[in-house]
Parts: structure tokens; C-alpha cells; sequence
């Protein structure tokens, strides 16, 4: 709102934002100059926002033209749009012009049952609303039951337009308007006032300037109007109450953080929630400032977490009035009978007790070794009841001053409330990866009810391991350091039958193509037919290069390459042997033809 | 030789096979006794199918000899 007004329509939202909400403009006068530059008098929209925008302005004027006045009234037609109207009628009322209500009217209704729309709907409503009150406005609203109905609820929680919550907040500001102005309550229930309160402020940012006037306006509505107030009930600062702050307290406001003072604030009933037993019922809240406060703490309520359940009466409208809180009563604990003891395995030699007195540190070590056990006990009470407390997290921390190592172990109650822990070396040898040396006993103590959780160093311990493992371990237990690089091992070429072997059968089956070229040779296979012509030649050349191609695929290369060298050595091998072929076929046929003609001369 | 030997052995026995067929074929086609039933392949022309038929052959097995 700061910001200089880009257009007129924007100057429109930011002020009249500012009216709804009953803030102050900051500077009016420059405000006031932007309007009368920027209004246009052939417009009906910007007539309107210039006449909305001074009405929120106190001492600003704008003059207006008889014909421009002449146009609104032509605008308050059946013709024009209801958004067309409802800027007329709007504009006309800003002026503090003259208006026929009963043509404006009848104009609405008419345009209403053309368009359907929500929006249209809502502009009706706010025209109706500067209509004066003898007109006949029953007809518009009876609109809002309906609008009312088109409302999506969605999970319960929220209730909205789906065009979205400008819409939804444009709404609740046009309904609550025309109501005040007519007198009649609008037709709305109590929970759909608190979906729709729920839906409108779910959004904290605002993206456009009228998305912020139409929930600045709502909320204005929500406050100030004569039927419903809707009220929020926050507690001030944490819900929770001790000794230190034994007084639990409420701001209950209207939508717009105004406090209620007016209210009385009731405490209908507060139940612990995990007896649920009832702890107070019907108490009043005072009011001091703009707080309500409650001592909640001179009942003594035992630690924990409560429901709360509060009522806000004193005016008819108030709704949303009944709210459910979860308050937690917290307290400060104690430790009492804190005994450390060295238990002897055998259990031969009584135990040396010692006892130790919060906070201050037990006077000389104790040790832990294979022959002894090292034992603490203590009580955990509410410093203020006295009552025994077993709080969420009880640890008896052991650190290793030398290497840093931590462990942690949790002490448990038995029967009586009475904390028990045992650190047998044997056993939690592991734990401690075998580091001997003195630890520092830490009891840490916590809880959400606490208010004085509790880190508190009790003694120290020698522990003595049995065997001395390899210390060097201990580094293993920094996390953080990159860990040693994993090589990749490809697999292992597969064991192979010894050479010997695979050559004899490489021999064996290379014999039978020996066996044929002798048997080739002895039955005297001939090559007479061999001419050695060059093609014949090349032919036969390309013939052995694709077998060695066969062979080189073999050993070395892939499907791509092979298909490429096969496909130009091919090429070669198929025109010289086309070439071959055709010339052996013509001397075929030449040598029969001359054997035909032989016989044929021959038989005559 | 890979992991699959039972793909060696299946290769070197299709080639068998196929190198008998190829061989038949070649001597069915040529034999002149028979020049009726192949009237539009000469012995020339038979051959050189034959050669092909056994590049495409050879192409395949030595591919999966692996």
C-alpha cells in the first residue's frame, strides 16, 4: 500500500483496503491528486473506483459533469452487465448522487437470472446494499442462502468458493454489508462462519493488491458487523504453566486482534489427559489489561499435559466461542539417595556405599574391573509435590577423557520408583571397544514436563578391561572420515583346462580337413578349369579375405565392424565372381551347343 | 571363449549341419539330371547362391562361437 498507485483500480483496492480495516491513508492529499488525474468519465469502472476511493478519503472532491452523471444513470440498465450496474450504482451512491433504487433494482434482478455466476451474484449483493432501504432487496437477499449452498467444504475445515478466497472473502464482506444495511440476520450457521473465517485468513502473502482488499474487507465485516463476531482465543506465550509462572493467560480478540474486553472468559472444565479425571470445572478468568489470566497452579495440579476447555459470553453475536487447549503444568525435579557402590562379583566383600549430594561431585574414584562391579542408584521427586516422578529420559553417560568415546546406558526403574544401573566390565565390553582408562559418569536427566533438566557429573570411574585389545580400534568409530576405497575386482577369467588339452582336440578337429585334401588329391579332384583371367583372380582373392574376415571376427572385432568390412569385401567378391561365373557359363554354353550340333550332325 | 561354452559347441554343430545342407543343395542344383526341376538357375548361378548362403552361414556361427 506504500507503493505509488500504478492505475486506478489499484488506488481503488488500497484505499478502500485501508477503510475496511479502519486504518488511517498515509497520505492523503497525493492520494487524493492521483484520482482526479487518473478518473475517466467515459468509464463506469473507474467512475466507480474514484468514487469509492473518496469516499474513504475525508476532504476530497471530485467534480462531476451533468453528462457524466446522465451516463452512470444510462448505465443502471437492463443491458448492461451486473458487474456494469453494480459500478454504477456504486459510483452514483460515492458521488452522493441521486439515484432511482427501484430501477436499479429491477434492473439487477433482471440482469441476476441472465448470469449465473458467483461473482455476479456478489457484486448484486454490495449494489443492493447502497440501494436505499425501501426498495423491495428481499429478492437479492435470498441470494446469499443460495450462494451460501454453492460453498465447497473441504475436509470439514474450510469453506470456499472454488474460485478461490478472494471470491469467498468478497463475500462474507457483501453478505455482512447488505445485512447491516437491511436489518435481517444473514442466513448462515455458526460452523460454516468458522470454515469460511478458516478458509479466508489460511493465507498469510497475499499476491495481488485486490486478493488483500477483498480479505482486508472481510475481516473488517467480521468485526463490525451487528449479527456475528467471530472470536479467537490464543494463549499469551507458551500454554504452559509452573511455579515460576503459575498463571495461565489468554488474549481473546476479534478477527481483527482487538481485545474482547467486554467478554467474561469461563473455564467450563480442565482434565488431565491422561487420567482424564476432572481437575476444576466453571472457574472465571480475570482480566487484568488486555489479558485474561487464571491461576491454574493453586490447585496443585500433579505434572503432565491437560484439556482445557474455555467458553467466551457476554454478547449475543459472539461465535466460535467454545475452544479446547492443551495446557502442560510442568514442575522442576530433584535427585534424592543417590547411592554409588562397587559390587564385588563374588559377592564376598560388602559393598562400599557412597552417597552423593546434587550437585557436587563424589570425592575420589571408583573402579570397575573384571572383579567388580560398578553400581548407581537414586530417586527421581517432584521438588514441589514431593511425589515420585519418572521422567522420558533417564541416561548414565560414561566419557572416556583420553579418546573421546561416549557411551550412553539408561537407568530403569524398578518397583519402588528407585533407578537401579549396573555397568558389568565383562559384559559391556563391546560397547566400550576395550579402552581402559577413566571415564567421567554423567546422569542426564529430561523430560517435557521439566523445567530444570539435568546434566550432572557424578564421579569418576576407572574401568580396567580384561584382555587389552587392540586399541588402535577406536579410530573405527569416527564416522566421518572417507573409508578406505573399494577397488573394483573384475571376475575372474573362469579356471581353463591346461593347454595341452585344448590343442589336442584343436588337432583333432583340424585332421578330417587334412584327411580331405589328401583324398582330394588321391581321387585327383582337378582345377584344370582354372583360367586365369582377372576377375577369376579377384574373384578368388576376395573369396579367402572374407574367410580371413570370418577369422579376425573371431578374435577381435564386433558384429559393426565385420558387417562393415563383409559388406565392401562382398561387394569386390560378388562383381569379379559374377564376372567369373558368366564367363564360365558362356563356355558351358558354347562347349554344349557344339556337343548338340555334333550329334545332331552325327544322327543325319 | 566366454561363460556359455554350450554356446561353442551349439555353433560348431549348426555348422555342420548347415555346410552338409548348403553342400547338398549346391549338388542337387548342378547335377544335369535333374536340369528339369530348376529351370531358371543355372549351374553358374547355383553356385554362386551357394557361396552366399555359406558367407551368411559362416557370419552367424563365428558370431555366436563368441
Amino acid at each position: 500500500l506504500e507503493r505509488p498507485f500504478s492505475d486506478l483500480r489499484s488506488a481503488f483496492h488500497g484505499l478502500a483496503g485501508l477503510g475496511c480495516l479502519g486504518a488511517r491513508v498515509p497520505d492523503e492529499q497525493a492520494a487524493c491528486n492521483f484520482i482526479k488525474s487518473n478518473v475517466d468519465s467515459s468509464s463506469v469502472d473507474s467512475l466507480f473506483y474514484a468514487a469509492q476511493s473518496i469516499r474513504v478519503l475525508s476532504g476530497c472532491e471530485v467534480t462531476i459533469s451533468n453528462e457524466t452523471r446522465e451516463f452512470l444513470l444510462g448505465a443502471v440498465s437492463e443491458d448492461s452487465s451486473v458487474s456494469q450496474i453494480f459500478h454504477a450504482v456504486g459510483a452514483l451512491s460515492g458521488f452522493g448522487l441521486p439515484l432511482a433504487s427501484q430501477e436499479a433494482l429491477s434492473a439487477l434482478t433482471a440482469r441476476l437470472s441472465k448470469e449465473e455466476s458467483v461473482l455476479a451474484t456478489i457484486q448484486a449483493l454490495e449494489t443492493a446494499s447502497y440501494l436505499s432501504q425501501q426498495a423491495d432487496l428481499s429478492g437479492i437477499v435470498e441470494e446469499i442462502e443460495d450462494l451460501v449452498a454453492r460453498l465447497d467444504d473441504l475436509g470439514g475445515v474450510y469453506l470456499q468458493f472454488e474460485e478461490g478466497i478472494e471470491t469467498t472473502a468478497l463475500f462474507v464482506a457483501a453478505a455482512y454489508k447488505l445485512s447491516d444495511h437491511v436489518g435481517t440476520e444473514p442466513a448462515m450457521k455458526e460452523d460454516q462462519i468458522i470454515q469460511l473465517m478458516n478458509a479466508i485468513f489460511s493465507k498469510k502473502n497475499f499476491e495481488t493488491l485486490s486478493e488483500a482488499y477483498s480479505v482486508a474487507c472481510a475481516a473488517g465485516s467480521l468485526s463490525r458487523n451487528r449479527y456475528h463476531l467471530p472470536v479467537m482465543i490464543v494463549p499469551d506465550g507458551p500454554a504452559a504453566v509452573s511455579h515460576h509462572q503459575p498463571v495461565l493467560r489468554l488474549q481473546v480478540t476479534d478477527v481483527m486482534s482487538q481485545p474482547l474486553t467486554q467478554a467474561s472468559v469461563k473455564l467450563e472444565y480442565a482434565k488431565s489427559a491422561s487420567t482424564k479425571a476432572t481437575v476444576l470445572q466453571q472457574t472465571e478468568f480475570a482480566l487484568s489489561g488486555d489479558i485474561f489470566e487464571l491461576n491454574f497452579m493453586s490447585i496443585k495440579p500433579a505434572s503432565g499435559y491437560y484439556d482445557f476447555s474455555i467458553s467466551v459470553d457476554g454478547d449475543n453475536r459472539f461465535i466460535a466461542n467454545k475452544v479446547e487447549l492443551k495446557v502442560k503444568v510442568s514442575t522442576e525435579v530433584g535427585i534424592t539417595n543417590v547411592d554409588l557402590s562397587t559390587v564385588d562379583k563374588d559377592q564376598s566383600i560388602a559393598p562400599k556405599t557412597t552417597r552423593v549430594a546434587y550437585p557436587a561431585k563424589a570425592k575420589g574414584s571408583f573402579t570397575a574391573d573384571s572383579h567388580q562391579n560398578f553400581a548407581l542408584s537414586f530417586q527421581l521427586v517432584d521438588v514441589n509435590s514431593g511425589a515420585e516422578l519418572t521422567p522420558h529420559q533417564t541416561f548414565v553417560r560414561l566419557h572416556n577423557q583420553k579418546t573421546g568415546q561416549e557411551v550412553v546406558f539408561v537407568a530403569e526403574p524398578d518397583s519402588k520408583n528407585i533407578y537401579k544401573f549396573e555397568l558389568d566390565t565383562s559384559e559391556r565390553k563391546t560397547e566400550f571397544d576395550s579402552a581402559s582408562g577413566t571415564y567421567t559418569l554423567y546422569l542426564i536427566i529430561g523430560d517435557a514436563t521439566l523445567e530444570n533438566p539435568i546434566l550432572w557429573n557424578v564421579a569418576d570411574v576407572v574401568i580396567k578391561f580384561p584382555e587389552e585389545d587392540a586399541p588402535s580400534t577406536v579410530q573405527s568409530k569416527n564416522l566421518f572420515v572417507p573409508k578406505p576405497e573399494i577397488q573394483h575386482l573384475f571376475r575372474e577369467p573362469e579356471k581353463r583346462p591346461p593347454t595341452v588339452v585344448s590343442n589336442t582336440f584343436t588337432a583333432l578337429i583340424l585332421s578330417p580337413l587334412l584327411l580331405l585334401l589328401i583324398l582330394w588329391i588321391k581321387i585327383g579332384a582337378n582345377i584344370s578349369n582354372f583360367s586365369f583371367a582377372p576377375s577369376t583372380i579377384i574373384f578368388h582373392i576376395g573369396h579367402a579375405a572374407m574367410l580371413g574376415l570370418m577369422y579376425v571376427y573371431w578374435t577381435q572385432l564386433n558384429m559393426f565392424q565385420t558387417l562393415k568390412y563383409l559388406a565392401i569385401l562382398g561387394g569386390v567378391t560378388f562383381l569379379a565372381g559374377n564376372r567369373m561365373l558368366a564367363q564360365k557359363a558362356v563356355k558351358r554354353i558354347a562347349a554344349e551347343q557344339s556337343s548338340r550340333l555334333a550329334k545332331y550332325r552325327t544322327l543325319r | 571363449v566366454s561363460l556359455f561354452h554350450c554356446n561353442s559347441f551349439l555353433s560348431g554343430f549348426i555348422s555342420a549341419v548347415g555346410s552338409f545342407i548348403l553342400g547338398v543343395c549346391l549338388r542337387i542344383q548342378i547335377n544335369p539330371q535333374n536340369k528339369g526341376e530348376f529351370q531358371g538357375i543355372s549351374p553358374e548361378r547355383a553356385f554362386a547362391d551357394f557361396l552366399f548362403a555359406n558367407t551368411i552361414l559362416h557370419l552367424v556361427v563365428i558370431n555366436f562361437v563368441g
